[in-house]
């Protein structure tokens, strides 16, 4: 256990002296205020223009104006869960890719194996540190986000924001720690340690990008602007009555998407934050029930993955001479 | 032999002989031919849907999608050119400028009558064919999956669309493994030449349009063009990004090209930054190819 917490040290130490890494977690950090920011802006100019037209109204006529613009502030952190979901994975990969094909194009690995340590233990220790790396970059971002819904929004947060924030940013760095055993596995697996950011890089475009696309594209729903159903006037009710006749399409379209785990991240950031509308203002233990389904995929996905970095670990190539 | 054709036909078989690029051909042809099929099961199955909702009585609208245009089953092809034909792209340019200089060839070269310029002009000319043979064997699948699906074969302008949106694809993807080149060959070592470009990639794609536009990053995921008007503050950040948002004009004039619904009208502008951008990933690492030949490997 001493041996893997002193390799996380380093890699942690590692991480902060390197240039690149700290502009590409600043990169994701900027982006993730931005959005904030620019949604903040949205919800300030709706608040606006519901004052003016309030001002507006006679004094007499105001009781029974329209109501005020609803500010749920958590959905303003749609964008930013979407860059955790798009950029926080490529760079969880790309930055354990780095550690990995550093020591292999150093040949630090070779140093490093004619020590008494094993390959397992270099891995959980890279592991290791890279998440505690990627819980304090989490943990700024999420500072970084109360403070932009609190200051840009005039937003307040209610305890219950903050567990749900905590409970969110919880499973983003599960999410994250998913990409970056993936790419310690493959970074030390692979003969090359090019091959193994083909191979994760093609991984990314397909689970993080193209699965849900080709769900999204799949879905009825989404082949209006505004929505199908929407745009016919039809209720929740009557959509429900007429898909089920459409069943295994939707099990296809379904199927396709929680292969993902990148849509089981959204489905479930999104519940917990409010931002799917079934969920908003719904209590935590309704929205964990309610979204079991992905939380127990993302659990098993995070399990197998760990499992293949254990077998990858205990195997003699690995952390091998790059060809 | 001539330099341009021996750079040409050893770039073309060294190219075709790699695994890695093989991967993400393969994942883009795979990718491209199904987006056709996705598209039109979808569409089958939305044409049933409001066949039921008219059955109901719920509304008495025409169906909107009876006798969708034929390159309509063709939409999501503008964004797998921008998710997996870029970076298809981009790893064909890095690897080649990287394996011309693992081999350590360039002492060699520069000891004979050769010139940067031509051995660059025989490298890039190679990757273009391969780029153009990728997307050709895209299109005649394309071809013949919406000719199964119709019944008939695509008329002769409905054809030329799709054969102009190749032909922007196709330059896009060019003056990407251009690009891919310059990074490969200027790069300190091999994780550099992969690393940098996929990372400027991924600014292109989803952070500039962010910030210029205000849209969400899983826009880029959705067919139509995310450009807004916007006035102000916002309009003025629009304006200087708009020069860098490669991959909204693309999708622009693609879905121009293909005929397709989109959130506005196409203007030359779009064209103009488009054909500029390709000029200039075209022509900058020719510019440089004299000082790059020979660059070290990890120095």
């Amino acid at each position: 256990m001493f041996k893997i917490i002193v390799i996380a040290k380093k890699e942690i130490a590692d991480s902060f002296k390197s240039l690149r890494i700290l502009l590409l977690i600043l990169t994701l950090s900027v982006a993730m205020f931005a959005s904030v920011w620019i949604g903040s802006i949205g919800f300030g100019v709706k608040m606006r223009d519901y004052n003016s037209y309030l001002t507006s109204l006679p004094l007499l006529l105001r009781s029974q104006a329209l109501e005020t613009p609803q500010l749920f502030p958590l959905t303003l952190l749609r964008a930013g869960i979407e860059y955790l979901e798009i950029l926080g994975a490529l760079l969880a990969f790309l930055i354990a890719y780095a550690s990995i094909a550093r020591e292999r194009s150093n040949g630090t690995n070779l140093l490093l194996l004619s020590r008494p340590v094993s390959k397992l233990q270099i891995m959980f220790g890279k592991l290791a540190g890279l998440s505690v790396l990627w819980a304090l970059v989490l943990l700024a971002n999420l500072v970084t986000a109360i403070i932009a819904v609190i200051s840009i929004g005039n937003a307040r947060l209610t305890s219950i924001d903050y567990v749900r924030l905590i409970i969110t940013f919880s499973i983003a760095e599960i999410y994250l720690l998913f990409w970056t055993s993936l790419a310690l596995i493959l970074s030390g697996r692979l003969q090359r340690v090019t091959t193994a950011l083909f191979i994760g890089i093609s991984a990314w475009v397909t689970v993080v990008l193209i699965f849900p696309q080709i769900g999204d594209t799949m879905d009825p729903d989404n082949q209006i602007p505004g929505g199908l159903f929407a745009s016919l006037g039809v209720t929740k009710a009557q959509e429900l009555r007429v898909l089920s006749h459409f069943h295994s399409f939707d099990v296809i379209r379904n199927g396709i998407e929680v292969t993902s785990i990148t849509k089981l991240f959204e489905r479930s950031a999104f519940a917990f934050l409010g931002i799917k509308a079934k969920y908003n203002q719904v209590p935590i233990g309704t929205v964990a029930s309610g979204i079991s389904s992905s939380l127990l995929g993302i659990l098993l996905m995070i399990s197998i993955i760990l499992i293949l970095a254990i077998y990858a670990g205990h195997n003699q190539k690995y952390l091998g001479r790059n060809k | 032999m001539n330099v341009f054709l021996a750079a040409y036909k050893n770039e073309l078989r060294l190219s075709l002989r790699d695994r890695n690029p093989q991967i993400i051909i393969f994942i883009f042809l795979i990718l491209s031919s199904l987006s056709t099929l996705i598209g039109w099961l979808t569409v089958r199955n939305v044409g049933r849907i409001f066949t039921d909702v008219k059955a109901l009585g719920l509304t008495s609208a025409p169906n909107p999608f009876t006798g969708v245009p034929s390159l309509y089953f063709t939409r999501d092809n503008v964004i797998y050119v921008i998710l997996v034909g870029s970076l298809m792209a981009i790893v064909l340019g890095v690897q080649s400028a990287i394996r011309a200089r693992q081999s350590e060839t360039a002492i060699l070269i520069k000891s004979r009558n050769v010139k940067a310029g031509t051995l660059y002009l025989g490298q890039i000319c190679a990757i273009f064919t391969i780029l153009m043979l990728a997307l050709l064997l895209t299109s005649t699948l394309t071809l013949i999956s919406i000719w199964m699906i119709q019944g008939s074969p695509m008329n002769f302008s409905v054809s030329l669309r799709y054969f102009a949106f190749l032909f922007i694809s196709w330059l896009l993807l060019s003056g990407l493994a251009a690009l891919g080149i310059l990074f490969g060959s200027w790069a300190k070592n091999e994780e550099g030449a992969f690393l940098n470009p996929f990372v400027c990639w991924s600014i292109v794609v989803f952070i500039i349009p962010l910030a210029a536009t205000g849209v969400r990053p899983i826009a880029l995921l959705n067919p139509t063009s995310s450009f807004t008007e916007s006035s102000g503050i916002p309009n003025w950040v629009h304006n200087i990004l708009n020069p860098f948002m490669l991959m909204e004009h693309f999708k622009a004039i693609g879905n121009w090209l293909l005929g397709l619904e989109s959130t506005r009208k196409i203007n030359t502008l779009d064209f103009l930054i488009f054909a500029c951008s390709s000029i200039l990933a075209l022509t900058v690492p020719y510019l440089f190819a004299n000082r790059s030949l020979g660059k070290k490997l990890n120095v």
